[in-house]
């Protein structure tokens, strides 16, 4: 009688060299994953939670859950509406101005002459400096009776304006001075564009007899476009955030005209405690930027 | 198989290293060699080195049962200590005892992060009512404050001289508003750019606080008395019309609206509305020989000034309430109530304090013990004090910018309504 042997299937005992690479990568990215997920997904998470719950800051315990309240009284909310417009307002004047700033300043420096890198100190500066130290700097300059862009204005005529003091003047005060804090920082990132576009191809231009114009609008922008869409996109996230300089310059004032997304954040979540609605901020917060960066990079595709 | 053991071995160990990294122990626990620890959050300032000593004399005079330590929270220009204690609040990591602001008592004590004080007070007859009124809610007493605080008229005596003005000597020949706004008109001076009055405008609680005064004078108020509500009190007609007299000044520029922190110590403004604690500033200003009055009054009404210095209270989270006790009494005795308002020169607290001070009873200091002891008045008592104290100071500012009184107000009693409704 023959017997019949059922294979065994015998388990390998050492891991494929595949299988061990995978591991190998997983393991060394977990110390990154587990903060990653610690102080940002699950922030995030709790965050989006939290804007269904009524919870005051001081007494976690109290929370419940409320439904869509929190985002009811959001959509009813005057203060909302303005922040939101103001927040648009600035974004959409500072992202185009501080990009042109930001180029301009850049072929500037791009120059072979010593005082050019003279000149990326000069204007980088400004991006090393505190915001908050830059903010409180500029209140003095718009200051009405004894700042010193006020006194520039009277040199040439022009009478005293009263800057942070009036709701139509704030803003554009506070989009100037945020242009000069932060353009040089974009300005770095397009010099790290200029340098890649080859010397040949301004040769060649010039060859064919092309201006000025017609070599930046011809060589120069098609070159340098991937640099140029990641500015606008961390531009225009960076604008979102808007809150350093109307904290510290004007209060959200005067009459809110200076009030935005994340004051308004701020103020509800850590002044008034109301984590519940600050909460619900942050989320509408978040998919207005979202869907914004996506709409800004169709865009920039074509 | 081994490999794989000592990289996930080192990967769990990362985490836990991570974990081991946020590990704080902030409240009481017994001592190694079985004494107390206690703890303790005050505002870093000019304070900070006479608490320190009154600490250390604390922690010698109970060696081996109960140890304190104090740690000084930078405070900012607004509500970045209060902040803090939110954040602290959140994760249970409060100290045992507490300083607060005066107002924030009834949010803190309605919260549940202080608890009672109630019979732990010595002598407690001795405190100065507005005190113990800053301190109580729903009936009981929370938090109790060594030094006061009040806000005065400042003035510039010789520019006073000059215009021929009078200022009042005595509580009850204190200024009208429209003596003081006469003043103030007399002794602007646009031409020389010197403002008639100095008041300082920041963005926290600095604006409720000086302006409060003026609205209890004038038989206004901010909320309910038992803080149900702030529509009718706060945009209410006598609030309005005090708040219409303030913005006057500012309308007429008799105010500047933007000054520079020594405006007044220049010599480029001839008073200023200015907290208790501010004339030790002005000793460094020798030039400026200056004065004080009382706190203008409305003409319908009864002489008020403001109070309310930081206060002690006890967190939830203390656990050895008799030592956090014994540590509150020590802080609060005659002698260390006197140590610490020497420092800033503020009012003491104790009425029996103000009998060792005779520098208190003349010109020009008596004006503010007067007013810390018969005029002082604290601020209002609600669970929705941040909200109030916050849209109150942004529409006080809109209106000093020449907005609508009636209409800012009204925007202010909807949000602090909205509030008190979130919090039923």
């Amino acid at each position: 009688m023959e017997k019949t042997v059922t294979p065994i299937q015998v388990e390998r005992k050492t891991l494929t060299y595949e299988t061990q690479k995978r591991w190998l990568g997983i393991a060394f990215s977990l110390p990154a994953l587990v903060l990653l997920f610690t102080f940002l997904i699950l922030p995030v998470m709790l965050a989006f939670g939290y804007s269904f719950m009524s919870y005051n800051m001081l007494n976690p315990d109290g929370k419940e859950f409320t439904g869509f309240d929190n985002y009811i009284r959001l959509f009813q909310d005057g203060i909302f509406l303005t922040s939101l417009k103001n927040t648009l307002y600035f974004t959409a004047l500072v992202v185009p101005i501080q990009s042109a700033v930001a180029l301009g300043l850049a072929i500037l420096v791009n120059k072979k002459v010593k005082v050019a890198s003279l000149g990326r100190v000069f204007f980088f500066s400004p991006v090393v400096t505190s915001m908050v130290v830059v903010a409180i700097l500029w209140t003095f300059l718009y200051n009405v009776d004894s700042g010193l862009i006020n006194h520039a204005l009277n040199f040439f005529g022009i009478e005293n304006q009263p800057f942070l003091l009036s709701a139509d003047q704030s803003m554009n005060s506070i989009i100037f001075m945020s242009v000069w804090q932060a353009a040089g920082f974009q300005m770095m990132i397009f010099l790290a564009g200029l340098k890649e576009v080859p010397e040949e191809l301004y040769e060649a231009a010039e060859m064919d007899g092309a201006s000025v114009w017609q070599k930046f609008r011809n060589v120069t922008l098609p070159s340098i476009s991937h640099v140029t869409g990641f500015v606008l996109i961390i531009t225009t996230i960076q604008a979102f955030r808007l809150f350093i300089q109307p904290y510290v310059m004007t209060n959200g004032g005067p009459s809110d005209s200076t009030k935005t997304l994340v004051f308004m954040l701020y103020e509800n979540g850590f002044q008034f405690r109301d984590v519940g609605y600050s909460s619900a901020i942050a989320v509408v917060f978040f998919f207005i930027v979202l869907i914004s960066s996506l709409i800004l990079k169709k865009i920039l595709k074509q | 198989m081994k490999k794989l053991l000592v990289l996930s071995t080192a990967a769990m160990l990362s985490i836990g290293a991570l974990s081991g990294c946020g590990k704080e122990d902030n409240k009481s626990a017994e001592g190694s060699n079985g004494e107390t620890k206690l703890t303790l959050w005050y505002p870093e300032g000019n304070t900070s080195a006479a608490y320190q000593e009154v600490i250390d004399a604390f922690n010698k005079e109970h060696d081996g049962e109960i140890e304190a330590e104090i740690e000084f929270i930078p405070r900012g220009n607004k509500y970045a200590y209060e902040d803090k204690i939110s954040a602290a609040a959140t994760s249970n990591t409060l100290p045992d005892l507490v300083a607060m602001d005066g107002p924030n008592v009834a949010n803190y004590a309605d919260a549940g992060i202080i608890q009672p004080i109630d019979g732990m007070i010595e002598e407690q007859d001795q405190f100065v009512d507005s005190v113990i009124k800053q301190g109580t809610f729903e009936d009981k007493l929370y938090a109790i404050s060594p030094m006061e605080s009040t806000v005065a008229l400042f003035y510039n005596v010789k520019m006073l001289e000059e215009a021929g003005i009078t200022p009042p000597k005595t509580l009850e020949e204190a200024w009208t508003w429209d003596e003081f706004y006469a003043a103030a008109k007399k002794l602007t001076n646009k031409e020389k750019g010197i403002y008639g009055v100095n008041w300082t405008l920041d963005y926290g609680e600095w604006i409720i606080y000086f302006t409060g005064p003026t609205v209890w004078s004038n038989g206004g108020s901010f909320i309910a008395e038992d803080g149900s509500k702030a529509d009718g009190h706060v945009n209410g007609p006598k609030t309005v019309e005090a708040l219409k007299y303030l913005q006057k000044f500012t309308k007429e520029g008799l105010v500047n609206l933007q000054p520079t922190p020594t405006e007044f110590e220049d010599g480029k403004a001839a008073m200023m509305l200015m907290g208790s604690w501010e004339w030790a500033k002005l000793k460094d200003y020798p030039d400026t020989e200056w004065g004080i009055t009382y706190y203008p009054k409305s003409p319908n009404g009864e002489q008020v000034s403001p109070s309310g210095d930081w206060a002690w209270g006890v967190s939830t989270s203390a656990k050895d309430k008799e030592a956090a006790a014994e540590l509150l009494n020590f802080i609060h005795t005659k002698e260390n109530v006197l140590k610490l308002a020497a420092v800033e020169d503020k009012p003491p607290a104790r009425t029996d304090a103000f009998t060792e001070l005779a520098e208190w009873d003349k010109e020009p200091l008596n004006v503010l013990k007067d007013q810390v002891l018969e005029t002082a008045h604290p601020r209002p008592l609600t669970t929705s004090y941040p909200v109030l104290s916050t849209k109150y100071g942004q529409a006080v500012q809109n209106i000093f910018l020449g907005g609508d009184v009636q209409e800012e107000l009204d925007k202010v009693a909807k949000e602090v309504d909205t509030d008190i409704d979130r919090k039923n």
